[in-house]
């Protein structure tokens, strides 16, 4: 252990950043504890847990054999006891664990791997007091006695606040195959959530750790990387961080790859990847494709080209010299779909943009959104995953809404579909059966999170785009982006950020749709039109009784409308309203959404037809669209029945003449 | 009535076969589709004031909307219509029968004598299209057992997926020329009002003497049916039905049942082929 204090006035320029890490970080912790949403953004991450390692690939055994250091800053004001690592590869060792005890297999891949994974310690040595602490580590879980993805390891000496732990470390993993997006196929090889991984440092000295969960991702301090990869001599490398090429004997080839300011490593090695290059701004953007896929290459560095502009301007520039985006081969397409520093991983067969559907640029700008929401915005994803895979589902479908329009999603045969309209029907078909801010665990199964951490949190902040406007979202994201970069934000940040340029009423609407459950559906009831001219009857009048025959009532010419708009739910959202006459003119209302109801009253030379709540889709939290409406007149479905009759009688056709 | 000589048979003499054809495939359609779109309108749908242009519209809002509300409803009359197509697809093939005979003699046709002999001939008729149905699913079952057995080297994407490209077209290929030569057999049946065994091997008879007009003569036809349901496809974008004005439906309307006319013509086209093809014994 060293004491960065008792050295202070003879720093080394290495040991100056981390003296400098340690105060960011107390600077930030304190922030965090006073509650003030407005700290000033960070230029580098606090050093918390960095790793220094070198490891050997055995593609034949598909084994990663390694050693090297990690170090470990103890940033808080109370000296720590223990700490905790994360041993996530033996998620896949037995059908013990936590990850695959579940009979269903529904894990975030939605399967078990084909093949057992796991990781072996074999030394966690001390360097002060110059011991290894493996022995004395416990062997399973904390509260999880089959698991081993969790493990306390007691320290021989308290590691004070301020002094650095080094720990030299060896290991070997043996890969399974692929598998929640690590493993192998063949000759690929990919390659997370692999080394000895410590729990993140809360500022209260306890440790965010948590048994591998099937429905969970992760959660980890910052700090500087610097991994040398050996790999057989004919494999291309992708990996985190700036990567350099590196002695290697004879039949090998190793590369060096270093990152700072990042919470995790990632790599992968496969002799058939074919690369394209291209330097994108200030970034060194490397696409890695199986051969054949040339087309989704162009399509995913055009999506790179545009995504890091567009969410460098909303959500703050993208601070790392590279980016690696590898296109796993098809039968190892359970490790796309994922995100490292600096690396993320996409998927799909190569004739994907042949489709119609946008899949790979979705896939694209879903992983490159979390370069932000989850690289640089290092929320818990295992607490708050709504944090990561929420908001940044949402700046996936404002992103490709921005560029692609209606039709982001699909647009073919006519029709374009728009991703949010998509996100919403999903959102809208599990309601609000969970809370949107819970665990990754907490929710009884991965479709319910599925559903409703991204696409009801994609449908909560598009309705707020909508509904209160979307420069004012923008500058509250870019707050939240603000404080968030390169620290560990929480809820409140957000609901502060929003409180702040899109008021109360948005802050407490936000609040209970992400803990309360808090839902709406607004709609329509009874619509009515009556004719206003004078009624016919007997009438008592100041100079004497009158009478008017039925005859003389003039034919309508002037109508009184009527119609009730009914809230349920408990949020309260502003919403228009869209009144049609049987002129065939319209007429806009607005209702800020208070209160449950809102009574339509309407006079004029025209009889009122319909009303149509929200008729620009701007409440995509709308629980149900189809009492969104109500008119006198039943119109039926002529279209409907139109394009249903010409298929059916296409099919009665065979298919062919 | 007598059959017409080889040389005069041809589709355009009857076209108010075809239509009478267009016309039932018309009222069987009607019949599958009206459930199916009461269904869509009772769904809130028909009591927008736009009605169902909503569903229409870019984004899909309404359309993700009914079938995340609906779709289970709609799935489940789509299975309950299924005895109801079955039937449309008997009456269907008794169109195609009226045809076949129709296009066959000469003079002016006589409903009753039309039908007397559709009918006569529809049992073998529908024996024949069960039999190559079934043929044309075990092509088609072996076909997807093929293609799952196709080696995929990770690195050869592209080729693996031209050697399942190419097996499903041969495939197809062959699930086609069975069709054909079937269609091949049924002009016989017709033509020389033979049994269905003689009439199998006239067919075969033409195979042998022509195996390429016999089994892929309606490419042409096919080929041409195709184009048509795509320039149709591009004019119904173009007219926009979630768009207001009374005459895009109509429009629509027209171009769909354009189509479906085209498509009978053709079928008539290559079935007049077929008959002219078993006319003379080879």
């Amino acid at each position: 252990m060293t004491s960065a204090s008792s050295r202070c006035p003879k720093l080394e320029p290495r040991r100056r950043r981390v003296w400098a890490s340690a105060l960011a970080a107390l600077a930030f912790v304190s922030g965090v504890h006073e509650g003030r949403a407005a700290e000033p953004p960070l230029e580098h991450a606090p050093r918390v847990a960095s790793y220094t390692l070198q490891a050997r690939l055995d593609a034949d055994q598909h084994r990663v054999s390694a050693h090297g250091t990690i170090e470990l800053l103890n940033y808080t004001e109370l000296p720590l006891q223990e700490l905790y690592l994360h041993l996530y590869m033996n998620a896949f060792k037995n059908d013990e664990s936590l990850f695959l005890r579940s009979p269903f297999g529904a894990g975030r891949s939605g399967q078990h791997g084909g093949k057992w994974g796991y990781i072996d310690v074999k030394r966690l040595y001390a360097r002060e007091p110059g011991r290894d602490l493996w022995p004395d580590r416990a062997a399973k879980s904390p509260g999880d006695p089959d698991d081993e993805t969790d493990v306390r390891v007691p320290l021989a000496q308290p590691l004070a606040p301020g002094q650095t732990l080094t720990l030299e470390v060896e290991f070997e993993v043996k890969l399974p195959e692929v598998v929640e997006r690590t493993g192998y196929v063949d000759d690929y090889h990919f390659v997370a959530q692999w080394f000895p991984k410590l729990a993140r440092l809360m500022p209260d000295g306890s440790f965010a750790h948590f048994a591998f969960h099937p429905q969970s991702e992760f959660a980890a301090d910052f700090g500087s990387y610097d991994v040398t990869l050996d790999v057989p001599a004919g494999d291309v490398v992708g990996a985190t961080g700036q990567c350099e090429p590196s002695p290697a004997p004879a039949g090998r080839r190793a590369v060096r790859c270093r990152a700072d300011d990042v919470h995790d490593f990632a790599w992968t090695s496969w002799p058939a990847f074919q690369e394209r290059r291209e330097r994108i701004g200030s970034v060194d953007v490397r696409v890695l494709v199986p051969p054949g896929h040339a087309k989704n290459a162009e399509l995913e560095l055009d999506t790179v080209r545009f995504g890091l502009a567009h969410f460098g301007a909303r959500f703050g520039r993208y601070p790392y010299p590279t980016l690696t985006v590898v296109h796993p081969p098809e039968a190892a397409g359970d490790s796309g779909g994922m995100e490292y520093p600096t690396l993320i991983t996409t998927g799909g067969p190569w004739y994907t943009p042949y489709s119609g559907a946008r899949a790979i640029e979705a896939v694209t700008i879903h992983e490159l959104g979390h370069q932000w929401f989850y690289g640089l915005f290092a929320s818990d994803e295992h607490r708050f995953p709504f944090l990561d895979e929420g908001l940044n589902s949402y700046a996936e479908h404002s992103s490709l809404s921005a560029r692609y329009g209606l039709g982001s999603a699909f647009d073919g045969f006519g029709l374009p579909i728009a991703n949010e309209a998509l996100s919403r029907a999903i959102a809208a078909a599990r309601g609000a059966d969970e809370p949107i801010a819970q665990g990754a665990a907490d929710f009884y199964s991965f479709r319910s999170l599925g559903a409703i951490v991204y696409s009801r949190t994609a449908s909560l902040l598009s309705t707020f785009e909508r509904v209160y406007g979307k420069q004012k979202l923008d500058l509250a994201l870019a707050d939240y982006a603000a404080h968030a970069r390169f620290r560990h934000p929480e809820p409140a940040q957000l609901i502060e950020a929003v409180r702040g340029r899109l008021g109360d009423g948005a802050a407490k609407n936000l609040e209970r749709a992400l803990f309360e459950r808090a839902s709406v559906d607004y709609l329509v009831r009874d619509v009515q039109s009556a004719a206003s001219d004078p009624h016919a009857g007997v009438f008592d009048e100041a100079n004497g009784r009158r009478t008017v025959p039925r005859s003389e009532v003039r034919p309508p010419a002037h109508w009184v409308g009527h119609a009730i708009v009914l809230r349920h739910g408990a949020l309260e959202l502003p919403v228009q309203l869209e009144l049609s006459f049987d002129d065939g003119h319209r007429e806009r209302r607005d209702w800020n959404g208070e209160g449950t109801r809102y009574t339509v009253n309407c006079e004029g030379p025209a009889r009122l037809v319909g009303v149509t709540i929200d008729p620009e889709h701007r409440v995509l939290l709308d629980d149900d669209l189809s009492n969104n409406a109500a008119s006198a007149i039943d119109q039926g479905a002529p279209r409907s029945l139109e394009r249903l009759l010409y298929w059916t009688e296409l099919l009665l056709s065979g298919g062919l003449p | 009535m007598s059959a017409l000589g080889p040389g005069e048979i041809r589709a355009r003499r009857r076209p108010f076969l075809l239509l009478s054809v267009v016309f039932l495939r018309l009222l069987v359609g009607f019949c599958l589709a009206w459930p199916l779109s009461s269904l869509v309108a009772g769904s809130g749908v028909g009591l927008r004031p736009e009605g169902d242009r909503a569903l229409f519209e870019g984004g899909g809002y309404l359309l993700a909307e009914l079938l995340r509300l609906r779709g289970g409803e709609l799935e489940a009359v789509a299975r309950g219509l299924l005895p109801l197509l079955v039937l449309g697809l008997l009456l269907t093939a008794a169109g195609n029968s009226a045809l076949l005979v129709g296009l066959n003699l000469q003079g002016r046709l006589r409903l009753r004598e039309l039908l007397s002999r559709a009918t006569e001939r529809l049992p073998a008729l529908v024996v024949l299209g069960a039999g190559t149905a079934l043929g044309q699913a075990v092509l088609l079952g072996t076909g997807l057992l093929l293609v799952a057995a196709v080696p995929e080297p990770l690195a050869k994407p592209v080729a693996t997926s031209y050697a399942q490209a190419a097996l499903w077209l041969f495939i197809v290929l062959a699930v086609g020329a069975l069709g054909g030569l079937s269609d091949v057999a049924k002009a016989s049946l017709v033509r020389h009002e033979s049994r269905l065994g003689d009439a199998l091997r006239r067919a075969l008879k033409c195979l042998r003497h022509l195996p390429i007009r016999a089994t892929f003569g309606w490419v042409p036809a096919a080929v041409a049916f195709l184009a048509v349901v795509a320039v149709a496809a591009k004019l119904t974008e173009r007219c926009d039905v979630s768009q207001a004005g009374s005459w895009r439906l109509p429009v629509v309307f027209a171009l769909h049942q354009g189509v479906v006319i085209a498509a009978v013509a053709l079928r008539a086209a290559w079935f007049a082929r077929t008959l002219r093809l078993v006319a003379t014994d080879r």
